[in-house]
C-alpha cells in the first residue's frame, strides 16, 4: 500500500510535477500492448539514477512494488502493475554520448530508440544501431533491453543482447552499479549483462546503457515470391541459407494473412499458400548481384507460381506494403486479438503454419501467422470479438493448445522476441521445469530479497 | 450501449484500440504534457472505455482530459488499428457533455456566442470591417460563390485575409457574394465539444442564407468553417447542398490553373518562408497542394518544407477550441511546432488557417521569439497589392 506519507516522499524525491495518482492517470496507465490489465496506486516520472536509487530504497523500507515503464509497447504485460507505484522513464530520455571513434552510444534508459537513429543520422555519423523492433519509434532503450526485443533484420543483426555493452543498473535493493562499458570484449565475472537483457524488469532497472554501433548500409533491395503450399516456402528457406546469399530480412505471409491484407487493401495476390518477402542490404552493386543469383534460385525451386524482385528503393517500398498492412488489416476484420510469439527451429516452420491452419478450424476462429522466417519467430493472430464470449473464450483455448503443439510437438519456444510478462506465465513449467524455475526463484531472490521490484512477471516468486 | 451512449460504430473504435502505443510519437498534447499518457491518444481510448463501462464516473479531472484533445488527427496517421479516433471523441464528448459535462464555462460561452453571433461576443455588425473600401460586394443576394468568412474577422488582424481573397476573386471576376452582418459562427467549435444542440442553432440559420443565396460553391478562410458546412448535414434532416465546400486557398489554386489570374508583383516578405499544414485542411480535407500551388506561384517567394508536413503535420495547438480551455497547453504545443521552424532556419511561418495563425503569434508573443507568421491569404494580399 503507498499511503499519503509514503507519497509525500516520492514527491519529495522526483518532484511535485513528476508524481500524480490522479484516477483517470492510473487508467491511462493500465495497460500495455497485450490484453494484460492493472491499477497501480501512482506513478512517478524520473529524470536521475539517484531519483530511482532513492525511490527502490524507499520501497524496501515501506515494502510497496516498483514496476518500471517505457513506453508500454509491450505485448506480454511487463509494465503492467496491479499495485504500487510505476516508474515511468519517458523524461530521462538525453542521448549522453555519442563516440564514433568506439562505434558505440550512450543513451539514459528513456530515450527512444528511433531518436538515437534520427540523432546518428542528424550528426551525419554514418552510422545506426540495428537491432530495431517494429515498435521503434515509441519503444525505449530500458524497455527493448528488458524485452531483449528483436524485430525484422534480426536475422542479419541480431537482438539488442548483441549490441548492449555497457549498463547502468539500479538494484531493487537501491544500490547503483555499472556493467561492462565500451569494450567489444568482457568476460570479467558473471555476465550480469546477458542476465539483465531480457529480465523484464524484474532483476534490475536499467538507467543507462551504451550501445554498439555500425555503419549504415548503402542501400536495401527485396524480393518476393509465392509459394503454393508452406512446406515448399520451408524448403526454400533451408536452400537459401545453404546458398549463403546474406539476407537482412525474410518475413512470411500465410494464406490467411494475405486473405485479410487484400480484404483490407484491395491488393490482390495469387492463389498461393504463402508469400515470403526478402530483404538484402549493402552497397547496390553487390545487392544487385545477389539479386540475381536469388532469381535463379527462385526459378529452381520447386512451388513458387510467381516472384518479384525489386531493382530500385520505389519497388522496394511496394514490395513491403503486404507485410507493412498486415497487422492493421487483422483490425479491420476483429477488435481485439492476441499476438503470439511462437518461435521454431526453421526445419519446423512448414509444420507451425499447419498446425495453425488446423486449430483455426479446430476452434472456429481466425489464426493469420506471419513473421520472421528467417529467425524462425512467427506470430500467429488470435482473432476475437470481446463482445462475443464465446469467441474470446474459444481463442484464449486455441493459445493453449498452441502453447502444447509449439512446446511439445515442435520443439519451440512461446516467446522469441515478446517476453513472458504475465500473459506466458502459463507456459514456463511446462517449458522449462521445475528445476530451473527453482533457480530462478533463488536468482530472483539475490537481486531482490523483498520481492519489490516488478512482482509476478515471467513466474511466480513465492 | 455504455454510460456515454456511445454508438455500435464508435464503441467498435474504443474496442479496436489495441493500446500499442504508436500515437506516443505524435500526439501535440502527449508531448506539451511532457509524456502524461492520459492526455495522449492511447490514454484518452483507455480513459473513454473505462468510463463508458461504468468502471469509474466522470468528473472534472476526466473532462480536462477529454477535452483538452486538439482533434487534430495526428494520432490516427500513426495507428496500425486505424481507429476512428477523431470522431469518437467528438461523440464521447457529445455523451459527456448529455451527462452535464463541459469543460470550465462553456455554457456561458455557448451562450454568449448564441446570442451574439460570434464567438468573440462583438457586435456582429463589425463582420463587414474588412470590406470598408471594397466596391460592388453582393450581401446576401445570389451568386455563383458564397464566401463564408468566419468568426475570425472580427480581429482586425484577420480582416486582410478576407479582403485579399475578396481581391483575387474580383481579380479572376468570380461572381460571389457573402452574408455579412447576417453569418452566424459556423459552429465548428460546438461540434468538437460535442455541444450539438447548440451547433445545430447555428447550422439551421447559416443554411437559411446559403439557399437564399443559392451558390454553385461555398469557400471559406479557415478550414475550420468549411468542415462545419460540410457536416451540417448529420446536425439536420440531412440537409444536402450537393455543391463543393473548400478552403478559398483551394479555389484560388483553381483559378490560376486556369489562368483566371497570376501574381506579378515580387515578394516582399520575410527572407525565409515555412509552410505549415492545419490539420483540419491538410490531414482532415487532403489538401496539401494547393497552399504549394499559390506559395509557388508569388514571384519572388522562397519558402521551405517543415520536417514534419503534409498528413505528419504537427498542430498548431488551436483546435477544438484549446485555447479557451487550456490556452498555456495550447501554446505549448504551438511552441513544439515553432521550434521546428527555427530547426528549419526560417523566420516566417505561413499557415492557411486564422485560429492557427493567432495562436502561433500569441505564443512567439509569449516566448519573445523572432519568427514572423502569416496566413496564405495574407501573403496574397501583398502579391496582389
Ligand atoms: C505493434 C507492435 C509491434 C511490435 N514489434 C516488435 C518487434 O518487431 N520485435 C520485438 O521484439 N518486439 C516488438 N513489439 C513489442 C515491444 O514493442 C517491444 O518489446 C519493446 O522493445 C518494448 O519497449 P517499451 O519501451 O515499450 O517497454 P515497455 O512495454 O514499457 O516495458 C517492457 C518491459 O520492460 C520493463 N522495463 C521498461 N523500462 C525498463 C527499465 N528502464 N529498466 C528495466 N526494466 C524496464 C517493463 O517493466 C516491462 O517488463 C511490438 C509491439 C507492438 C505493439
Ligand atoms: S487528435 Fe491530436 S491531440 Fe487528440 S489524441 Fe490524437 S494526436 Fe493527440
Ligand atoms: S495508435 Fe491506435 S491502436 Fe495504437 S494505442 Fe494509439 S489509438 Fe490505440
Amino acid at each position: 500500500m503507498i499511503d499519503g506519507g509514503i507519497k509525500e516522499r516520492i514527491k519529495s524525491i522526483v518532484g511535485e510535477k513528476n508524481f500524480t495518482d490522479n484516477p483517470f492517470d492510473l487508467i491511462a496507465y493500465s495497460a500495455d500492448g497485450s490484453e494484460a490489465e492493472g491499477m497501480a496506486e501512482a506513478i512517478s516520472w524520473v529524470i536521475t539514477s539517484e531519483q530511482v536509487s532513492e525511490i527502490m530504497k524507499l520501497a524496501n523500507e515501506k515494502r510497496f512494488t516498483v514496476t518500471p515503464r517505457g513506453a508500454a509497447t509491450g505485448l506480454s504485460g511487463g509494465a503492467v502493475a496491479k499495485q504500487g507505484l510505476i516508474m515511468d522513464f519517458s523524461r530521462m530520455n538525453t542521448i549522453l554520448e555519442i563516440d564514433q571513434k568506439n562505434l558505440t552510444a550512450t543513451v539514459e534508459a528513456g530515450v527512444v530508440l528511433a531518436d538515437l537513429n534520427k540523432e546518428l543520422e542528424k550528426q551525419g555519423t554514418g552510422l545506426f544501431f540495428p537491432p530495431m523492433p517494429a515498435s521503434d519509434s515509441v519503444a525505449q532503450v530500458g524497455g527493448s533491453i528488458a524485452e531483449n526485443a528483436g524485430g525484422v533484420r534480426a536475422v542479419k543483426y541480431g537482438v539488442m543482447r548483441d549490441w548492449i555493452l555497457g549498463l547502468e543498473i539500479v538494484l531493487p535493493t537501491g544500490e547503483i552499479i555499472n556493467e561492462g562499458g565500451k569494450t567489444r570484449k568482457n568476460v570479467s565475472g558473471y555476465d550480469l549483462i546477458g542476465l539483465l537483457t531480457g529480465s523484464e524488469g524484474t532483476l534490475g532497472i536499467i538507467t543507462k546503457a551504451t550501445v554498439g554501433l555500425t555503419p549504415i548500409p548503402e542501400s536495401r533491395l527485396s524480393a518476393l515470391a509465392y509459394f503454393d503450399t508452406p512446406e515448399n516456402a520451408g524448403k526454400f528457406i533451408f536452400a537459401l541459407f545453404q546458398s549463403g546469399l546474406d539476407i537482412s530480412a525474410g518475413e512470411i505471409l500465410d494464406r490467411q494473412t494475405l486473405n485479410t491484407v487484400a480484404g483490407y487493401t484491395g491488393m490482390d495476390f495469387p492463389d498461393c499458400g504463402a508469400m515470403i518477402l526478402l530483404e538484402m542490404d549493402g552497397d547496390m552493386e553487390d545487392i544487385k548481384r545477389r539479386l540475381a543469383k536469388l532469381e535463379e534460385l527462385f526459378k529452381s525451386s520447386v512451388g513458387i507460381s510467381d516472384y518479384r524482385l525489386a531493382w530500385d528503393p520505389v519497388e522496394n517500398l511496394e514490395l513491403w506494403r503486404a507485410r507493412k498492412a498486415a497487422l492493421p488489416s487483422m483490425a479491420q476484420l476483429k477488435p481485439n486479438v492476441v499476438i503470439e510469439d511462437t518461435t521454431v527451429p526453421l526445419s519446423k516452420i512448414p509444420e507451425l503454419l499447419k498446425r495453425m491452419e488446423e486449430l483455426a478450424k479446430q476452434f472456429n476462429i481466425r489464426i493469420p501467422c506471419y513473421g520472421h522466417i528467417g529467425d524462425g519467430n512467427i506470430h500467429p493472430m488470435f482473432l476475437f470479438d470481446p463482445r462475443d464470449h464465446d469467441e474470446a473464450k474459444r481463442a484464449h483455448d486455441a493459445v493453449k493448445v498452441m502453447g502444447d503443439i509449439v512446446l511439445k510437438d515442435l520443439q519451440g519456444t512461446v516467446t522469441g522476441e515478446h517476453g513472458v510478462g504475465t500473459e506466458k506465465k502459463m507456459f514456463m513449467l511446462a517449458e522449462h521445469g521445475q528445476a530451473k524455475m527453482n533457480l530462478w526463484r533463488r536468482i530472483k531472490k539475490a537481486f531482490d530479497p523483498n520481492g519489490i521490484l516488478n512482482p509476478g512477471k515471467i513466474f511466480d516468486y513465492d | 450501449m455504455g454510460t456515454l451512449g456511445l454508438e455500435k460504430k464508435y464503441e467498435d473504435q474504443v474496442l479496436k484500440c489495441s493500446r500499442c502505443g504508436f500515437c506516443r510519437v505524435i500526439c501535440p498534447t502527449f508531448e506539451a504534457k511532457d509524456f502524461l499518457e492520459s492526455y495522449g491518444a492511447r490514454g484518452r481510448m483507455m480513459q473513454l472505455k473505462a468510463v463508458d463501462e461504468g468502471k469509474i464516473q466522470p468528473d472534472q479531472s476526466f473532462v480536462d482530459r477529454i477535452f483538452t484533445c486538439t482533434l487534430c488527427s495526428a494520432c490516427e496517421q500513426k495507428c496500425p488499428s486505424k481507429v476512428d479516433y477523431v470522431k469518437t471523441m467528438e461523440a464521447a464528448r457529445a455523451g459527456l457533455v448529455k451527462l452535464g459535462f463541459a469543460p470550465p464555462d462553456f455554457a456561458e460561452f455557448s451562450e454568449m456566442t448564441l446570442e451574439k453571433g460570434n464567438v468573440l461576443g462583438q457586435d456582429n455588425a463589425r463582420r463587414m470591417r474588412w470590406a470598408a473600401k471594397l466596391e460592388n460586394i453582393k450581401v446576401n443576394e445570389p451568386a455563383e460563390v458564397l464566401f463564408f468568412v468566419g468568426c475570425n474577422i472580427m480581429r482586425p488582424r484577420v480582416r486582410p485575409m478576407a479582403t485579399a481573397t475578396a481581391k483575387a476573386l474580383q481579380a479572376a471576376n468570380v461572381d460571389f457574394a457573402v452574408m455579412g452582418e447576417d453569418e452566424w459562427c459556423c459552429g465548428l467549435v460546438f461540434i468538437n465539444t460535442g455541444h450539438l444542440d447548440v451547433a445545430r442553432e447555428f447550422a439551421k440559420h447559416n443554411i437559411e442564407l446559403i439557399e437564399k443565396i443559392n451558390p454553385q460553391r461555398i469557400i471559406t478562410i479557415c478550414p475550420g468553417c468549411a468542415q462545419a458546412i460540410r457536416h451540417y448535414k448529420h446536425l439536420t434532416d440531412g440537409w444536402k447542398p450537393g455543391i463543393p465546400i473548400t478552403h478559398a486557398v483551394e479555389y484560388i489554386a483553381e483559378l490560376l490553373d486556369q489562368g483566371k489570374f497570376t501574381f506579378t508583383k515580387e515578394f516582399e516578405g520575410g527572407s525565409k518562408i515555412a509552410y505549415h499544414d492545419p490539420c483540419e485542411l491538410g490531414r482532415q480535407m487532403g489538401v496539401f497542394d494547393a497552399p504549394r500551388k499559390v506559395l509557388n506561384a508569388i514571384p519572388g517567394l522562397e519558402w521551405v518544407e517543415l520536417e514534419n508536413n503534409k498528413a505528419l503535420s504537427h498542430c498548431c495547438g488551436g483546435g477544438s477550441g484549446l485555447q479557451g480551455i487550456d490556452n498555456e497547453l495550447a501554446r505549448e504545443v504551438a511552441h513544439f511546432r515553432l521550434k521546428e521552424v527555427q530547426d528549419a532556419g526560417a523566420d516566417v511561418i505561413v499557415t492557411s488557417c486564422p485560429t492557427c495563425r493567432g495562436n502561433f503569434l500569441d505564443t512567439i508573443k509569449q516566448n519573445s521569439l523572432s519568427i514572423k507568421v502569416m496566413d496564405i491569404h495574407e501573403v496574397l494580399a501583398q502579391a496582389l497589392e
